[in-house]
């Protein structure tokens, strides 16, 4: 289980990003976290992940402050693939992706054999055409398919990815939200970001927003409601369409013009600051 | 461990053994009995482990320096660690003499790890994490290094002349069988920490953030490699002075038989760097015949074509 609690947090000589956010993803639980470029969602799952100390608040990892446990301990319990993450060189995928079994090879015993693990991330992710394949030789999809393979080998009942779909074709896309449903429906909690507002949804997972004002809100019931927040978060007008009985948003193109509203809600970000109005 | 691994080890072990066994006898003078006997163990044993020990703690220094600063065109010499400890040496050399053993040695050495310490610490502060300003910056401090080592030699006295001009360029010394010690031991102590843990080398691969959810303690392991690669540099440098090349192209060959994985590379590094300083040596009573050029000179001359050609592949391979 991951949570935050009142987690505040800002870069030095930046402006404050988070302030007070709380999020709690229960086991068997999909949490998707939307929001506009620099709200911090990167920030805010590097502080799930115990990658970065929170300046207030904390954040748990099974009950425990998440800083309280030993790296290796910490790397049983929770998997974490970043937003751009690393490929070594002339190293072929499937070597690639064993380096997700350390923590269980330094600290032994492991959940499951290595085997059937890295057999079944390769199923999974459809890895097997690219299996031998050296990795930096891939594209951005497929490196990115690459590294979730690496952390799923781990095995941890704690998943925290940092926009896993970025570089995935729609099918692949599909792909990662399926696995996502079906890893939390075996008691995995597990933390994303994203920029897809609809997709999390579809799949019944739990949509959260972090919008410019630092703190995490949940996406509403309402319709009314929640295109009311959408507007709010992104700065733009969003229309809703009605999809396997869940209400889908795409922003309106007839709406307002994006960067206006962008630099408003840049101006509103900075709250009540008083900066040099400029010269 | 796969076969190719195995075969990998198993070729650079039989490199290591057959240039320890080709510098060891070729190009004897014609001489038998006692005398051949005499030369055997009391010259070329003793120059063949020094060789092998200082190549293999320059290859697996290499190794290190390339893994941690995430940089292949990385090494002692390179980074201007071997520069600092040289003039450090230099230094040691001019107040304490030419002593090769005893408390000479001890201390020569201690100068040569702080320089190459100091040297390192100011590089990367300076670098601030890039590569190219590292890379630039160690030239930079080699060419002040050896200018500030002449500049030294103008208050010695000419054994010391002698001995430092040798040391400059990198060579073998005649020292008693026990001087090998003193690299011999950073170097097992390199060998055993880190061959069970090459897995975690190798996490120093992906992003800083994913080796730490991986489980590993990159600011440790990194300050540990860091210190051990600097430690064998210095060692090597106080034994054998400033020997260009072998630490930056080992790794690059161990690479290429052995492949990626640092459970492999580390005790491949160690024998094809070992092999490599034999070869040099080797090659030097061959082809030098009356004239002994300093190993150094053999080891340069093979090292920078390979260097330029590593450097041509690199920048190549950033285009779009």
């Amino acid at each position: 289980m991951i949570e935050l609690r009142k987690v505040h947090f800002g870069y030095p000589g930046g402006h404050r990003l988070l302030r007070g956010a709380d999020l709690a993803i229960q086991p068997g639980e999909v949490v998707a976290l939307a929001g506009p470029n620099g709200a911090g969602k990167s920030t805010l799952l590097r502080i799930a992940a115990g990658l970065l100390a929170p300046s207030e608040g904390e954040a748990l990892l099974d009950g425990r402050p998440v800083e309280n446990w030993s790296r290796v301990a910490r790397a049983k319990r929770l998997a974490y693939v970043a937003q751009n993450p690393k490929t070594p060189e002339e190293w072929r995928v499937s070597e690639v992706v064993e380096l997700g079994d350390y923590p269980h090879r330094e600290q032994p015993p492991a959940p499951r054999p290595l085997a059937i693990r890295l057999e079944e991330v390769r199923s999974r992710l459809g890895l097997a055409p690219v299996w031998e394949r050296r990795a930096d030789s891939l594209s951005g999809g497929e490196a990115q398919k690459v590294s979730l393979a690496r952390a799923l080998v781990q095995d941890t009942l704690n998943l925290v990815l940092d926009e896993p779909a970025s570089h995935l074709d729609l099918a692949n896309q599909m792909v990662l939200f399926r696995s996502l449903s079906e890893l939390a429906a075996q008691g995995r909690s597990v933390l994303l970001a994203t920029h897809d507002v609809n997709l999390s949804r579809l799949f019944g997972q739990r949509l959260v927003l972090l919008n410019g004002e630092g703190i995490v809100k949940p996406m509403p019931e309402g319709a009314e409601e929640q295109g009311r927040l959408l507007r709010q978060a992104f700065g733009v007008a969003f229309r809703p369409v009605q999809l396997s009985g869940t209400l889908c948003w795409f922003p309106d193109p007839r709406g307002e013009n994006p960067a206006e509203a962008t630099a408003r809600s840049g101006a509103s970000e900075d709250g009540g600051s008083k900066g040099p109005g400029g010269p | 461990m796969r076969a190719r691994e195995t075969w990998a080890l198993v070729l650079a072990a039989l490199c290591a053994a057959g240039t320890f066994a080709a510098a060891m006898t070729l190009g004897l003078p014609g001489t038998t009995g006692g005398l051949a006997a005499r030369i055997l163990w009391s010259v070329r044993l003793p120059e063949a482990l020094t060789a092998l020990i200082v190549g293999g703690g320059l290859g697996l220094s290499g190794l290190l320096f390339q893994l941690v600063l995430r940089n292949p065109l990385a090494d002692p010499y390179v980074l201007g660690v071997a520069g600092g400890s040289t003039f450090a040496a230099v230094a040691a050399t001019l107040f304490l003499g030419t002593a090769a053993a005893g408390g000479g040695m001890a201390l020569r050495g201690a100068a040569a790890l702080a320089g190459g310490l100091l040297t390192l610490a100011g590089l990367m502060k300076l670098a601030g994490g890039k590569p190219e300003t590292l890379l630039l910056g160690g030239v930079v401090a080699n060419t002040a290094f050896a200018a500030g080592a002449r500049m030294l030699t103008v208050w010695l006295s000419p054994e010391q002349l002698a001995y430092v001009t040798t040391f400059l360029v990198g060579f073998i010394p005649t020292p008693p069988a026990a001087a090998p010690l003193l690299l011999g031991i950073p170097c097992i102590y390199t060998l055993a920490r880190f061959m069970p843990r090459g897995r975690g080398l190798d996490l120093l691969l992906l992003s800083d953030d994913e080796a730490r959810a991986t489980g590993l303690e990159v600011e440790r392991v990194r300050r540990e490699a860091l210190l051990l690669a600097t430690l064998l540099a210095a060692a090597a440098v106080t034994l054998c002075g400033m020997l260009g090349f072998v630490g930056l192209v080992v790794p690059h060959l161990a690479r290429l038989t052995a492949g990626r994985r640092h459970r492999v590379l580390v005790p491949a590094s160690f024998l094809l760097g070992a092999a490599f300083l034999l070869a040099a040596l080797t090659a030097g009573k061959l082809l030098g015949g009356s004239w002994l050029a300093p190993v150094g000179v053999y080891t340069s001359l093979v090292g920078a074509p390979v260097f330029l050609a590593l450097l041509v592949r690199s920048s190549r391979r950033e285009l779009p």
